[in-house]
């Protein structure tokens, strides 16, 4: 892709597979392949099982510990390959220029530690073990929690689901990352939590410039609040663009999920579904994934190797060899 | 006042309330307690009461032997209260422990109240260090097997904790004895001396044969709460935030875990009692159990009925403390 900068992390056709001592190495992830730059916020999207938690694992480093492993490809941040990163690499990467707000709110605080010294944990691997109170509360205030005093003593199960996902985001931002990875951050929490959350990761960005993954599979709220988007179908990246550019969608799942989408359909009409489900891992046939299930398919899309992205217009790449017969759809 | 800070004000006031809430339910929760303890003890004794004088055998003869007139027999019968009808009598002894007069042994004449005095503390020590040998062996294999991806870890695991569940305890204690006492000779078989530090040589042995039957129960129960909260997602967050790893190892894994197992400890106290009663007679230990076995032998009713009244009070004061230390592990274990 044509940046002018160096991206902050690239992905790079990474295959990660599931190793087991007496079975064949189960493939999860094949032919992964997107950029992102700084500052910039990204929406991963994708049908449950199509690889997206797995992608964020690498560049969080949680793979391994999960059985998981990169058997080929790179994932590379400012320079520094992560597959091989070692687990003290690690160490200074995690909770330092990479932040993660996990998936669900309810459970992503420790239940029994308060908030204030959870906050402390996240400060101290600045390095800097001074005022750890002062920068907690200011932390608090940034991801615009109230009464702050009180919260700070509190448990995890004192507060509600909203406001234990903005701790685990102060908790995140405590290094002053380049990027946060936050895994559907807004599973479990009603609609007008789900939007304050993403108002909050939208001024993060603004305000401190952090580059922000958002995981989801909910393709109207990507839209809403990230500048590119990258389409995942079981594991591979099918898609790549801005939102502009996906506005006129150039693979056959991306037009799928876009008709599917909820808050665009009819008043009164059928939901429109994707035909078909994503093939399970290990169960995947020649050729194009998405072949089973799209109204387009050729016969050249069941031979050989899951199609790789081609660019089109700039930024805007797609996994499918036959954009000439999507007007069809 | 802005729509935001009305909001903001009325969270604080239920925050407020909330708290006062947890207060007033942890007084009610001390009260509850102290009011179950009075009340299990008095039912304990009542039982003690009933059954010591439902079992055969007169104390009165037992206490004086075979060779005595029947004018002495009825003497000391009236002298004991023995002649009085049922009610009577445990109006006799129950007035007596309000006043805190335990009452006297038939046998020896000694206030039981020294009786208790003297041979308790031996016993909870040997609970205490039983407790604490099964805390410090169940804890770190529980925590080492959970750790583990081995799976022949695993099954060992899983077999030995079964086969030990499956050994008696008063076997353990004796394979004890012959190993420690007589092959490497590291441990008395026998005997006692009372002060602090001195009486552990007696009473390591006695405590590690009683947690025998503890280590396995606990170690599973604490090995599938660990195996449970590895698959939290706070755990994964741990992991990512780079906690340190004693601290990791404490707060993200054993604090949330060890709730169950601290209150099943507890409720095993009574078990452990038990237990401690079989090591006492194994080992010659002058704990109250064994008094309790030389009491209920020769129908000793005052001491019979104040030792079980409290062996009751000591089961449920350690269940207190087990659910309140579950407690302060884990806010989230409500009391009851």
């Amino acid at each position: 892709m044509s940046t002018p900068n160096k991206p902050l992390i690239q992905i790079k056709d990474v295959v990660i597979g599931i190793p087991h001592k007496r079975r064949p190495t189960l493939i999860i992830v094949n032919n992964a392949n997107f950029d992102i730059n700084y500052g910039e916020m990204v929406g991963i999207v994708g049908e449950s099982g199509s690889g997206k938690t797995m992608i964020c694992r690498t560049m969080i480093g949680t793979l391994e510990r999960r059985g998981g492993k990169i058997l080929s490809g790179d994932v590379v941040f400012e320079g520094q390959s992560l597959a091989t990163a070692s687990e003290s690499d690690w160490k200074k990467l995690r909770g330092k220029s990479i932040g993660y707000v996990p998936q669900s709110a309810l459970a992503g605080p420790n239940p029994v530690l308060t908030i204030e010294a959870q906050l402390a944990e996240a400060l101290r691997n600045t390095g800097d073990t001074k005022d750890i109170k002062a920068r907690s509360k200011e932390l608090l205030d940034l991801v615009k929690i109230r009464r702050v005093d009180t919260v700070m003593k509190q448990y995890p199960y004192q507060l509600s689901g909203g406001m234990r996902q903005r701790v685990m985001i102060a908790c995140a931002l405590a290094t002053s990352p380049k990027l946060l990875i936050a895994d559907e951050p807004t599973t479990g929490l009603d609609v007008t939590v789900q939007s304050q959350i993403m108002d909050l990761l939208k001024e993060i960005r603004s305000s401190m410039g952090t580059a922000i993954v958002l995981i989801s599979h909910d393709l109207a709220l990507i839209d809403e609040v990230c500048d590119r988007v990258v389409v995942m179908h079981a594991g591979a990246t099918v898609e790549v663009g801005s939102v502009k550019d996906l506005e006129k969608p150039r693979h056959p799942y991306t037009i799928a999920l876009n008709s599917s989408r909820i808050d665009i359909a009819e008043p009164g009409s059928e939901l429109v579904t994707i035909k078909g489900s994503a093939p399970s891992v290990g169960e995947w046939n020649p050729g194009c994934r998405f072949a089973d299930r799209c109204s387009i398919v050729q016969s050249d899309c069941r031979i050989g190797d899951h199609p790789a992205l081609i660019g089109g217009s700039g930024t805007h790449q797609t996994a499918c060899i036959h954009t000439e017969l999507l007007e069809r759809i | 006042m802005s729509e935001s800070q009305k909001t903001a004000a009325s969270q604080d006031v239920k925050m407020e309330v909330e708290k006062n809430r947890n207060r007033a339910a942890l007084r009610r929760t001390f009260l509850g307690r102290v009011i179950r303890s009075v009340v299990v003890a008095f039912w304990v004794m009542v039982i003690a009461f009933s059954l010591i004088r439902l079992s055969p055998g007169d104390p009165v003869r037992m206490a004086l032997g075979a060779d005595v007139t029947e004018e002495a027999v009825e003497e000391f019968r009236t002298q004991l209260g023995l002649d009085k009808g049922v009610l009577t009598q445990f109006w006799d002894y129950f007035s007596g422990i309000l006043r805190g007069d335990l009452g006297y042994s038939y046998f020896s004449g000694r206030d039981v109240t020294e009786i208790v005095g003297t041979h308790l503390p031996v016993t909870l020590m040997i609970i205490g260090l039983s407790i604490g040998f099964a805390a410090i062996i169940s804890i770190p294999l529980a925590l080492y097997v959970a750790m583990s991806k081995s799976n022949t870890v695993n099954y060992l695991f899983r077999a030995l904790t079964s086969i030990s569940l499956a050994v008696p305890g008063f076997f353990l204690a004796l394979m004890g004895l012959l190993v420690f006492g007589v092959y490497f000779n590291i441990a008395p078989a026998a005997g006692y001396e009372g002060a602090f530090p001195a009486n552990l040589k007696y009473l390591w042995l006695p405590a590690l044969a009683n947690c025998g039957s503890l280590v396995p129960v606990l170690a599973r129960v604490l090995h599938s709460s660990i195996v449970d909260t590895l698959d939290e997602e706070f755990v994964e967050t741990g992991v990512i935030r780079g906690v340190r790893k004693g601290k990791f190892y404490w707060s993200y894994l054993l604090r949330p875990s060890l709730a169950p197992t601290v209150v099943l400890l507890s409720y095993m106290v009574g078990v452990m009692i038990g237990g401690t009663v079989i090591m006492e007679t194994i080992f010659s230990l002058p704990g109250i159990g064994r008094e309790l076995i030389t009491a209920v032998d020769g129908r000793d009713y005052p001491v019979v009925q104040s030792i079980a009244m409290i062996f009751g009070l000591i089961v449920v004061f350690f269940s207190f403390v087990g659910d309140l230390t579950g407690y302060l592990l884990d806010r989230r274990v409500t009391l009851s």
